[in-house]
């Protein structure tokens, strides 16, 4: 008896030094490794759970009174509101005032901290661990017009301003210096024709110096006409999302479709001379959003159509009399094929839920979407039937093989490998980052397929994908392969972001 | 031995909630992402406050553009943090940092081909008055470094690198 309670205090005393080593490697190390050699944190201080806005001014003196308190001397460097520790709305920033402030603040010796304060408080301040570059000290004195009238002001000389959303939702409102002219500016955010938009104000005269919006501009697209052997330039601009043809269609130039992105609205454009000319056929509604991230074409409903999956649905578009109708899924569609049965698959989430991905088939008897696997999936894999799979930045992103299944190819953190048998490390053919990878149609009895790499080379195998070698290189990054016949394939590049006035 | 044991038990204990409770808020480690670098372009990010986009800055995916990538709905301004490994960056005087904390300025990837969780690491816009500058973004503005310093050639030679990092949940 006395014994055993021994025999327990010891195993207790053994589980209490235990649980503490434990506790200590999980919370502990995550406390620790917020410190990083090269970081340091300043300040950590919970936010306060009662809701306080603040204006561009009081965010200006509560920067500085937080500031007031380090070692040395720090002066503001750029001011402004985020989304951060906050749930905004479209209406959040229309009174001028914002939950969330942040600071970027300079010493004398060029080292660099970043503040937050949320409801009034200053709540997250860290030492990032390098110097600032090319950032001049501030002002030294608040802006001499607060944030209510600068949004009055933004909104009466620009009234296409509307509030943001995305990263940045409601109207937001900044301080610091215009990196184009040098001079300490005011600006308020929001969005104008679908993109990130602000208008920069000089707070002395409370005059406007320049509205501007983010344009995404397309890097181009490409055409093969020999199975990815040669490339020529294509002529369709924009920024395009996918491409397809009729998968029945195995002509030399069936009719090809892509969805692209103009700049103000999101376009269905078709080609029938393999990407010589394109012609727009129909131009998607506003809340369709920019992007389609994939577009199958075929027989559907009783005519030939294009199905494209965009931000607020399956959107149909009927060849034969050229209207357009969506099939609702109730938020972003992320992938999108018909089966060799006719039958639709799409993967798609609840807005602003991606952890709510799943696969779908669309039931035409009953017209609604049947849940078909219960697990989060992202994709659908380049194989015969509907195989999804989730895409989670490591391990398998993107599997393709030709209708026999005898030939398999794997994108793996390592490059391209041929896929080996369950949880085997197949074999690596082509190291690297790799962005997308496309195979023939008749891909068992060539052995062709493309991949495009991040250094922006694209490689060819006709063997299998035992060999690889460079066909083409394109400019930028984020280039996507397709083929859309045995011998018809496309490169597309997409560009890249720049400010415009509006 | 057992109050020795008792007592290291409780000091053990007590560090340990110590430590809890300076973490304060709710972080996520993310391992085996993939993280690219990019420099030069314009002069600001898609975050639309004012200042320039510098070291320290990056960009991840757009909610708009990749909706299925969770964090591509991560506000402008948050922070990541504990980088790993760090990438080398340097500064216009030679230089070199090892930042492992980064602020999120800017959008990129429209394709979205980073995969989930993918981050776009700025690295700064310097280079040798004879160095090419073509780091293929909008509007290349650059400044010019006369220490061997090509921040365009820094960010391709950190190329498609696997990281870990500390991010909000």
């Amino acid at each position: 008896m006395g014994a055993g309670i021994v025999l327990r205090k010891r195993i207790w005393l053994v589980a209490a030094v235990g649980a503490a080593i434990l506790v200590l490697a999980a919370g502990g190390a995550v406390a620790l490794t917020r410190e990083p050699q090269s970081a340091r944190v300043i300040l950590v201080t919970p936010v306060p759970e009662t809701s306080r806005e603040l204006s561009l001014l009081e965010a200006w003196r509560l920067t500085e009174e937080s500031a007031s308190g380090w070692d040395g001397r720090w002066v503001i460097a750029a001011l402004y509101s985020t989304d951060v520790n906050d749930a905004p709305t479209a209406d959040t920033g229309a009174s001028g005032r914002r939950r969330t402030w942040q600071a970027d603040l300079v010493n004398d010796a060029g080292a660099t901290r970043w503040l937050r304060m949320t409801n009034g408080v200053a709540v997250d301040a860290i030492d990032p661990g390098h110097s600032a570059m090319a950032v001049n000290g501030g002002p030294s004195r608040p802006p001499a017009i607060d944030s209510p009238e600068l949004l009055a002001l933004a909104l009466r000389e620009h009234p296409a301003l509307l509030p943001g959303a995305d990263k940045a939702r409601g109207y937001h409102f900044a301080y610091g210096p215009d990196p184009v002219t040098g001079r300490w500016l005011a600006s308020v955010s929001g969005e104008a024709a679908g993109a990130p938009a602000r208008v920069l104000i000089d707070p002395e005269a409370k005059a406007v110096v320049r509205a501007e919006r983010l344009a995404l501009r397309g890097g181009g697209l490409l055409v093969s006409r020999d199975a990815g052997e040669s490339w020529a330039a294509s002529r369709l601009s924009g920024v395009v999302t996918a491409i397809a043809s009729d998968a029945a269609a195995m002509e030399e130039t069936p009719r090809v479709f892509a969805a692209a992105w103009s700049g103000d609205s999101l376009g269905l454009w078709a080609t029938r001379d393999a990407g010589q000319s394109w012609a727009r056929v129909a131009i998607l509604p506003e809340r369709a959003g920019p992007s389609a991230r994939a577009v199958v074409a075929g027989p559907w409903d009783g005519a030939d159509s294009v199905l494209l999956a965009t931000n607020a649905g399956v959107w149909v578009y009927r060849i034969p009399d050229g209207s357009l109708h969506v099939i609702e899924t109730g938020g972003p569609v992320l992938d999108l094929l018909q089966d060799a049965d006719g039958m639709l698959h799409a993967i798609f989430m609840k807005q602003a839920d991606p952890e709510s991905a799943r696969h779908y088939r669309w039931d035409s008897a009953g017209s609604r979407w049947e849940l078909v696997d219960p697990q989060r999936v992202t994709r659908f894999a380049d194989i015969p039937g509907a195989v999804a799979f989730e895409e989670v930045g490591s391990g398998q992103t993107i599997l393709a093989s030709g209708a026999s299944g005898q030939y398999t190819l794997r994108v793996t953190p390592r490059g391209i490998e041929l896929a080996g048998s369950a949880g085997a490390d197949g074999e690596l053919t082509q190291s690297g980052g790799v962005l997308g990878l496309a195979v023939a149609p008749d891909f068992d009895d060539s052995g062709v397929a493309l991949a495009a790499l991040y250094t922006g080379a694209v490689v060819l195998t006709a063997d299998h994908g035992q060999t690889w070698r460079q066909v083409t290189e394109v400019p930028g990054r984020g280039a996507q392969v397709t083929f859309v016949g045995r011998t018809l394939a496309f490169i597309s590049v997409p560009g890249s972001a720049q400010w415009e006035g509006f | 031995m057992g109050r020795v044991l008792t007592a290291i038990a409780f000091g053990l204990v007590a560090v340990a909630l110590v430590f809890g409770a300076g973490h304060g808020k709710a972080t996520t480690w993310y391992s085996g992402k993939v993280s690219t670098g990019y420099a030069f372009g314009s002069l600001t990010g898609a975050a639309s406050g004012l200042g320039e986009l510098t070291q320290g800055h990056f960009a991840n995916h757009s909610s708009t553009w990749c909706p299925g990538d969770p964090s591509a709905y991560w506000s402008f301004g948050t922070w990541i943090w504990g980088l790993s490994p760090a990438p080398t960056m340097y500064q216009g005087d030679g230089s070199a940092v090892y930042p492992t904390s980064f602020m999120l300025h800017d959008i990129g990837d429209p394709t979205c081909s980073g995969g989930s969780y993918w981050v776009d690491l700025y690295f700064g816009r310097y280079k040798n008055p004879n160095d090419d500058c073509d780091c293929n973004n909008a509007t290349e503005v650059f400044y010019i470094s006369y220490n061997y310093v090509n921040n365009c050639q820094d960010a391709w030679a950190h190329g498609w690198t696997y990281v870990g990092y500390y991010g909000p949940d």
